[in-house]
């Protein structure tokens, strides 16, 4: 075997014992305001990998449904704000806010 | 009397202004706000309002309590009114008591600007022409 193969191997065999390793977790999101309308559901539970950050998350949401842009959101994760790099927990309730409009 | 509070119903000024009265206080501050016909140059027939209501009762009371704490003021009391308003309905109320008018009116600009970028509510204009929309930041 070739030394590149075998580095070749190495990695996919790395790789492939990483991903079994990376667990996943159920999360639960709720949507409000316009993230109500555009996902037409009040909120859903997601399983995603153990570690992955809010603003992955949102990521892949914003994808699926056409969401707003990440920077004009704020988050919150069991009833208080939270930064986007927080990685949540099994069970964690997590809320995208989109920009307020109270008073 | 919690100090922010959230309602569906019409908000009862009376008992809100007795809650604030106090021997010490010269000067009471108050604002309302009030569904407008117009926005943007579009004829509105109704709001609705919707809040993220557990972190909106939290992050209330912390806006109130700075307040408090910020200026030289004895009381302060906010109640917004969520679900759907019509046109001249009363959306947020505010008040302050305080022993000097200065204070009382500097601490109601606080509170009504703070919870227009902080509190976790929207609103959603219908209008004369059958169109919708959630708004978009701070009005």
């Amino acid at each position: 075997m070739l030394a590149s193969d075998l580095f070749t191997w190495f990695l996919e065999h790395h790789i492939n014992n990483t991903d079994k390793m990376t667990e996943l977790i159920n999360i639960q999101i709720l949507y409000f305001a316009v993230l109500k309308d555009k996902t037409g559901q009040n909120g859903e539970t997601l399983s995603v990998k153990e570690k992955s950050t809010l603003a992955s998350i949102y990521r892949q949401l914003q994808k699926k449904y056409d969401l707003p842009e990440q920077h004009r959101l704020k988050v919150a994760i069991n009833d208080s704000f939270s930064t986007w790099d927080y990685r949540p927990c099994h069970g964690d309730t997590i809320v995208f806010i989109p920009p307020v409009t109270g008073g | 009397m919690k100090k922010f509070s959230i309602t569906q119903e019409s908000i009862a000024i009376k008992h809100l202004l007795v809650a604030l009265e106090d021997p010490v206080c010269g000067a009471v501050s108050t604002f309302e706000g009030r569904v407008r016909k117009h926005n943007l140059e579009r004829e509105v027939i109704e709001l609705h309002y919707e809040s993220y209501e557990t972190l909106c009762l939290k992050e209330g009371q912390q806006i109130v309590d700075e307040a408090i704490n910020h200026f030289e003021i004895t009381n302060a009391l906010c109640v917004h009114r969520i679900g759907v308003l019509e046109i001249g309905d009363l959306a947020i109320w505010i008040g302050v008591s305080a022993p000097h008018r200065d204070a009382s009116f500097k601490a109601c600009r606080y509170i009504i600007d703070e919870v227009k970028i902080r509190l976790p509510i929207w609103k959603k204009e219908l209008y004369v022409d059958g169109d919708s929309g959630w708004l978009e930041g701070a009005g």
